[in-house]
């Protein structure tokens, strides 16, 4: 019925959406080094009824996801130590369903945004700033796909 | 197989062929040829002698400047310069190159370097004083183009650095203020204050995105249609033409993306708008139009940009030069036009101004398809 990603996700109990939410929550990953914006990057997916986690370097992010599957990573792409695009094509050689999200608010990420192309990985990339309402619309489309192909799966 | 060495070693160990009849005249000659002014003058500053380097470089002749007082090209205010120059000179002593200023006969100024020494005659009394003068001016055009460049890399550097120091806080603050919106009733006046706060902020991360997105593109050169980023300087600046009397007219036509750099692109036509405001202070109507266009470079899309200033009748045209490559006036506009000019190198591009009637002036700026 559905995939192993869909089990039991750990969700703190404040954060469990509201009744009229779907059941379904998708696993999001959110990566950033600063603890200020993955922190309330996390809690507004958590109140639009997505299973939010959260890392703060490459590392910790891996972990997470090792426990629990995420179905979209959304990364900073400037982090300490290993890169956020390194992350993404890390993950995707772990999980190649999982959707990418990039944002950066550094203009050296087009160099990298280019390597990774090289290596044949094609990521949408988020400019900084990004308001939470297009955040959200972004992660929505970007889980769309994958939504539609699931639900085929159950059919 | 070389033939020309045996020819050539007897010339060379022959004795050089004097043709000159005195020592007096190859000296002469040597002042002649020189490229830099070599002019002598007596204890009293008038001119005794004026090489062809000095006629180019001041634009008099020796015929009007012998038997004239050197002053004639000292600029208005650096009279004193000349009366100390010819006291030291009296005394004997050499005077140090320095960097100084002089007065062209068309009346513009000329950066010089300059050498004053005393010229003794064979009894080893001073009677004169012997000036070398180099100009500067290339050397200046050049030191000044590095000026620019290096300040060009430093914004782009800035603004890198500013896009990372500020979109982060930035980003924080937006949800933080998004989250305490979403926490508080809509029907409280802190959920009234809070949503003004998301707007500001809205606006902050525009002007931020508008400023930063053109240095974004300078790693990597996206195809953009350039009535985008016309209209968007345009959209930004049509408050402060307003308020000079401006009014603008657009006209964009162009239906195809060209692939440029949009950081130089609006630097170069922000130059030109701002070279625009300077000739046009009682106000005047700018007229922007965006077509494809095919020119001796192929095709590609054409911004022309058309001014009419109201209440100065003559010479606008002139005014643009000016304000444009700043003659004449430390004004920052000098600047639009260095880049203005090496932008199009690089990209294939051409800026050209049109003559027109006395009242209207227009610039092009031509970026061809890649």
């Amino acid at each position: 019925m559905v995939g192993k990603h869909r089990t039991s996700p750990v969700v703190p109990i404040e954060e469990v959406p509201p009744a009229d939410a779907s059941p379904y929550r998708p696993v999001v990953l959110v990566v950033d080094d600063e603890s200020a914006i993955a922190d309330t990057v996390t809690e507004i997916l958590s109140r639009s009824g997505y299973a939010a986690m959260t890392a703060y370097d490459a590392n910790d992010a891996l972990e997470t996801a090792l426990l629990t599957p995420p179905e979209l990573l959304l990364t900073d792409v400037v982090l300490p130590g290993m890169s956020g695009i390194e992350l993404a094509i890390t993950i995707k050689r772990i999980f190649p369903d999982c959707k990418i999200l990039l944002f950066s608010g550094q203009a050296t990420t087009l160099d990298l945004l280019a390597s990774a192309k090289n290596e044949g990985h094609q990521f949408t990339l988020l400019t900084k700033p990004v308001h939470p309402d297009e955040l959200l619309s972004r992660v929505a489309a970007s889980l769309k796909h994958r939504e539609a192909h699931a639900g085929a799966i159950a059919d | 197989m070389f033939h020309a060495e045996p020819d050539l070693a007897p010339d060379s160990t022959a004795t050089p062929e004097m043709p000159f009849d005195s020592p007096g005249a190859l000296l002469a000659a040597i002042v002649e040829s020189s490229d830099d002014a070599i002019v002598s003058k007596d204890l009293n500053g008038r001119v005794t002698s004026w090489n062809d380097a000095a006629c180019r470089i001041f634009g008099y002749t020796a015929k009007e400047m012998i038997g004239q007082p050197i002053l004639r090209i000292i600029p208005p205010g650096l009279e004193a310069e000349e009366t100390a120059i010819l006291e030291r000179i009296r005394t004997g002593a050499k005077v140090e190159p320095y960097e100084t200023r002089r007065l062209r006969k068309d009346g513009r100024i000329v950066e010089v370097w300059v050498t004053i020494s005393p010229v003794k005659d064979s009894a080893g009394r001073i009677i004169g004083a012997a000036k070398i003068a180099r100009d500067l001016s290339e050397r200046k055009r050049m030191e000044q183009r590095l000026i620019w460049s290096e300040k060009l890399a430093a914004q782009g550097q800035m603004a890198a650095s500013m896009a990372h120091e500020i979109n982060s806080p930035l980003e924080s603050i937006i949800n933080l203020v998004y989250l305490a919106r979403r926490s508080t009733p809509p029907g409280e006046k802190a959920h009234a204050y809070l949503l003004s706060a998301e707007g500001e902020l809205d606006r902050v991360a525009q002007l931020i995105r508008r400023v930063l997105g053109r240095y974004r593109e300078l790693a990597g050169q996206p195809q953009v249609y350039l009535h985008d980023l016309v209209d968007e300087f345009l959209t930004v600046h049509r408050p402060k033409l307003h308020a000079c009397g401006i009014a603008v007219d657009c006209r964009y036509e162009d239906r195809r993306p060209v692939r440029v750099n949009g950081a130089e692109f609006a630097l170069t036509f922000s130059n030109v708008v701002s070279g625009v405001l300077h000739i046009m202070p009682q106000g005047g109507i700018l007229g922007v139009e965006v077509r494809e266009r095919t020119t001796a470079r192929g095709e590609g899309i054409e911004v022309a940009i058309r001014m009419r200033a109201k209440g100065m009748g003559d010479n606008l045209q002139g005014r643009i030069f000016e304000s444009l490559l700043g003659k004449g006036s430390q004004s920052g506009t000098g600047e639009g036009l260095s880049v203005a000019w090496e932008w199009p190198e690089r990209h294939g591009a051409e800026i050209a101004f049109k003559s027109c009637a006395d009242s209207d002036a227009a610039i092009s700026l031509f970026v061809p398809f890649a």
